[in-house]
């Protein structure tokens, strides 16, 4: 890849809504202690399917949110725009409109949630009552919701590449800072549970009825997931002078596209270890300085394994020595947004020199022979770590963030 | 100002399923009687796996390359796709949870669940023509297909790609509002100039696009500033002597006649002619690409007046008053 500028990109804040807590460090409290917010579904109806459980926000934790908004917002911007201001909060930074900066935000399925809502499963309107409102699906809601509350950020993006939408957020951001054309970016995602997707993945056979279990020879399928995650993104020279608190160093990402199946992975781990390998070579990073891989690992019998074959074909020999987990097995798999949830919680492993484990991972797969750091959080050190996400479709995305030291 | 060349176009819209059709044909009032006959340009295998709305991405896609040589074959790790969308993948979600109600998670179709996602089309197209490069779709109002332009111009300056395929596509549904159903997808491969050295198929080049924003009833003042500013910026000190097209929704307030006749008032760029194509709902999401495509044909001379014309303006506005502009020249 050809590099054509050299500025530095560092996290100088986080910002997370989760199953497990409304915010960053509540959520990441109960990563570190295994704690899994996987539950039965309560928002809707879920009788009908085989599969009802999912990380769901509880109650408490959307009126905690909804009390400190102050104002009514539909839960995907409510907890967009919560991840959002606890970002900014954390980075210190105030939004300069001189100061070029920008917002890229993944679209999310729950933008459907109205459409299913009001158009589908509703029995009180009925379909000849007239033309929905052109807005009821809006993707962009999230994004338009920040920016109108700050309206120095100088431009919003929206990519949506499915499960990776988050992630394809982020390394936008990243380029856009590398290159001088924005000094801060915030970027992440939002995301909330749809019966479209609750519908879809029963559909595909593709949910576990109890909570997911990565890299487990039991595994067959995923939990889904709701949550948020913004990251803000500066300049290394622009944090510095303003002495901002650095959490990591994203150093660079890989994105690539499958051109395989639009849900199937290639079982070979070629097209996924292509993105890891390209991630490495545009981030100049040696395989031997990854410590730490927070996995895609949704827990579907396809995918891990597949994952653990891209490792292997990226990493070679150095494999073996690299801590991985699946935060989906607490978390739920967050969709759109969790390319997001698990870039912050990638950047919380570094900064902590501590890898969350992978629970429920109690029999291997002998096609899974990694090392997935069962159970238990493990203390290590963490030069570098890569966050994976590929999504529905074939958009790959590889992160990878840098310690930074104090 | 930097340029990037335009190396293909692909459209498929009521007009017609090419660049020279979508010019000839009367571009203020599109065809009633247009059709949408693409699925020959598709192998037939193909034709039965992909939804409506990628269909169409990948026949103007293919088109497009096609008129281009072909240039991702010999790099397509290197190529890759960047499509606006406001509505793809949104009627099959509306589909697949109609069944999901009807007929339960069981027996809802697995198929039309797949493509609910709104990078269906470009997928679809990756998979379809090998393409293994940085992709993504995004999520825009009128302007989604102008957006992407400038993500894909932009993904050309990080050096993710040495050739990307960008624009916009939308599909109707029944049970979409009359705004939102529209049919067609127009897509330009666009390259960087220093990449395009002996390139024999440039069909024009962008130089620069710039985005702003205003409050809707502010775009007569407004909209000629930012012409100007970019004008100026490309080439300072000279009167503007080409065309600004202008694509902003109707809204049913004489808002394109008003920036009009605001621009025909302006000192800098009164000189030119402009042609305001109110109404976005004949266009979906991808009045911007569309837009540049029969740009690309007037610089030929073969747009609806016959004469060429040495430089164009474009400008995309949406409905919350956020606002594309590129110079076009052959």
């Amino acid at each position: 890849m050809k590099i054509r500028s050299e500025r530095r990109v560092v996290i100088t804040g986080l910002g997370l809504v989760s199953s497990l807590g409304s915010t960053t460090e509540t959520t990441w409290r109960g990563v570190l202690n295994g704690e899994c917010g996987i539950r039965d579904v309560t928002r809707f109806d879920t009788t009908a399917y085989p599969s009802r459980r999912a990380a769901e926000l509880s109650e408490s934790i959307v009126t905690d949110l909804a009390i400190r908004a102050g104002q009514p917002l539909s839960l995907l911007d409510l907890i967009a725009v919560s991840a959002f201001r606890e970002a900014l909060a954390d980075s210190r930074l105030a939004i300069d409109p001189a100061i070029p900066s920008g917002l890229v935000f993944g679209g999310g399925s729950g933008s459907f949630v109205p459409v299913e809502s009001e158009l589908i499963f509703s029995d009180v309107i009925s379909q000849d009552s007239g033309e929905p409102h052109p807005d009821l699906y809006n993707p962009a809601s999230p994004a338009e919701q920040i920016r109108s509350m700050h309206p120095g950020l100088s431009r919003q993006l929206v990519p949506m590449t499915a499960c990776s939408s988050a992630s394809v957020a982020i390394g936008f951001a990243f380029d856009a800072v590398r290159t001088g054309m924005w000094e801060v970016a915030f970027a992440g995602g939002a995301d909330v549970i749809s019966r479209l997707c609750f519908g879809g993945f029963n559909t595909l056979r593709a949910m576990d009825p109890d909570c997911c279990k990565p890299f487990d020879r039991r595994r067959i399928g995923m939990s889904l997931g709701e949550g948020a995650g913004v990251l803000v993104l500066e300049s290394l020279e622009h944090a510095r002078a303003r002495r901002a608190r650095i959490h990591a160093e994203l150093i660079g990402y890989g994105l690539t596209s499958d051109a395989f199946h639009m849900t199937t992975p290639d079982a070979t781990g070629r097209s996924w270890a292509r993105c890891l390998s390209t991630a490495l070579s545009a981030s100049r990073c040696l395989p031997e300085s990854v410590h730490y891989i927070n996995a895609h690992g949704t827990g579907t019998p396809l995918n891990d394994s597949a994952e653990t074959a891209a490792v292997h074909l990226a990493f070679g020999a150095h494999a073996d020595r690299i801590g991985i987990s699946s935060t989906k097995s607490m978390l739920g798999h967050c969709q759109f947004s969790a390319g997001a949830v698990e870039a912050v919680i990638t950047v919380l492993a570094v900064r902590d020199q501590i890898m969350p484990p992978t629970m429920h991972l109690e029999s291997p797969d002998p096609l899974c022979d990694l090392d997935y750091v069962a159970h238990s959080a493990r203390p290590a050190t963490i030069d570098v770590a890569g966050s994976s996400s590929f999504g529905f479709g074939g958009s790959s995305v590889m992160l990878l963030f840098r310690r930074v030291e104090s | 100002m930097k340029q990037y060349c335009i190396l293909g176009r692909g459209c498929i819209c009521r007009e017609g399923n090419s660049p020279a059709e979508l010019a000839a044909s009367s571009h203020t009032k599109p065809s009633p009687n247009g059709t949408l006959e693409f699925r020959s340009m598709i192998e037939s295998g193909w034709t039965r796996r992909l939804d409506p709305i990628s269909l169409m991405a990948c026949a103007a896609i293919r088109a497009a390359l096609s008129e281009a040589g072909n240039p991702h074959m010999k790099s397509p790790d290197r190529t890759g796709i960047v499509l606006g969308s406001r509505t793809a993948g949104l009627g099959m979600s509306i589909d697949y949870t109609t069944q999901l109600r009807e007929l339960g998670s069981d027996l809802a179709s697995p198929m039309l669940f797949t493509n609910t996602v709104l990078n269906a089309p470009a997928s679809h197209a990756s998979i379809l023509l090998g393409i293994t490069g940085a992709s993504f779709s995004c999520f825009g109002h009128e302007t989604a297909s102008s957006d992407a332009i400038w993500a894909a111009m932009r993904m050309l300056d990080f050096g993710r790609m040495d050739l990307v395929i960008a624009g916009g596509v939308d599909g109707a549904h029944l049970r979409l509002p009359r705004r939102l159903s529209q049919n067609g997808a127009g897509v330009v491969i666009l390259a960087p100039e220093d990449l395009c050295a002996n390139q024999p198929h440039v069909r024009g080049r962008i130089s620069g696009i710039e985005s702003e924003r205003s409050e809707w009833k502010r775009l007569p003042e407004t909209v000629p500033g930012w012409i100007g500013r970019i004008w100026r910026e490309f080439s300072p000190h000279t009167v503007f002597s080409g065309r600004v097209l202008i694509s902003i929704p109707d809204n049913g307030d004489g808002m394109g006649e008003r920036i009009r006749s605001a621009l025909a008032d302006d000192p800098v760029m009164g000189s030119g002619s402009s042609e305001c194509r109110a109404g976005c709902s004949d266009r979906g999401s991808f009045g911007g690409v569309m837009d540049l495509i029969y740009a690309t044909e007037c610089l030929r001379g073969t747009g609806s007046d016959g004469a060429p014309v040495p430089v164009a303006i474009l400008t995309d506005i949406a409905s919350d008053g956020s606002c594309n502009t590129m110079i076009l020249t052959s």
